[in-house]
């Protein structure tokens, strides 16, 4: 073949960059058509469940620390009227 | 594999992902827009081309299907096919002298033997059938293997090898008698 190297050289010399506004045009396109994520029922569902489940868990705990604390409360005030302890 | 990583970026894409945007259209639309820039030679309607081709992609997202074909050959198709419906639009345009690419600022020396170097190869290209164009552009703008090649343009490798060399051929003994005056003899 006779030598045609030189178009590889023409085509590297010679090759359009893109423009940074093309770039800008196309990612404003994306941004326009990107889809956003979806709520089906399911995840609906699924959402509200854990919501409840975590307003019940906290309701517990904080119901049982009430407790717990009103328990020792009671001790304190038992063992402060005991003749035995004065 | 880059086929892989261009199908995974559409796909964080699909499911909202603006990074994934942003990457793909950093790997593509430089080439996209160099295929376009010389299938047409015409810098305006490339940008549109790679535009339009991107957009085509984003709104195809969502279906996407990973078992089809490589996100890179999809929109090499796109743009091929957008650009020969755009010559065959403008078909007076296409085949007379290319249009002027606006003059970049700076004339020095270098910047104007480059512009000469564009033209002469714009010129020389315009005279190659469409095929011609689009396989020598994708093997010597994009360095797509010829099975890449053939796939985009939907036929066998042994048509691409043909392409290639009779693009090859023609180009350079259309621009041989120019090669001193482009500063490309060695």
């Amino acid at each position: 073949m006779e030598d045609d190297r030189f178009l590889d050289d023409l085509f590297a010399a010679s090759r359009a960059e893109a423009p940074q506004a093309l770039m800008a045009r196309v990612l404003a396109d994306a941004e326009a058509q990107r889809p956003r994520p979806v709520f089906t029922w399911r995840s609906l569902s699924a959402l509200a469940a854990s919501g409840l489940m975590g307003l019940w868990l906290g309701w517990s705990g904080v119901a049982a620390s009430q407790a717990a604390t009103g328990f020792d409360a009671g001790l304190d005030i038992v063992a402060a009227l005991d003749p035995a302890t004065q | 594999m880059a086929g892989d990583e261009d199908a995974a970026l559409l796909s964080a894409y699909a499911a909202g992902d603006a990074a994934a945007a942003r990457r793909l259209a950093a790997r593509l639309v430089p080439r996209l827009h160099a295929l376009a820039s010389r299938v047409l030679a015409d810098p305006a309607e490339a940008e549109d081309v790679t535009q339009e081709t991107m957009l085509r992609l984003w709104k195809a997202a969502p279906d996407w299907r990973a078992e089809g074909a490589q996100v890179s050959t999809w929109c090499w198709k796109v743009a091929l096919n957008l650009c020969i419906d755009r010559r065959r639009r403008a078909v007076r345009l296409a085949y007379g002298d290319p249009p002027e690419r606006p003059d970049p600022a700076p004339s020095a020396p270098e910047s104007l033997m480059a512009d000469e170097r564009r033209r002469a190869l714009d010129a020389a290209m315009a005279e190659l059938p469409e095929r011609q164009r689009a396989a020598l552009s994708m093997k010597l703008d994009l360095g797509l293997s010829q099975r890449e090649i053939a796939a985009a343009l939907d036929c066998g490798e042994e048509a691409v090898e043909s392409l290639l060399a009779r693009g090859r051929r023609k180009l350079a003994e259309r621009l041989r008698p120019q090669r001193a005056a482009l500063g490309l003899e060695g």
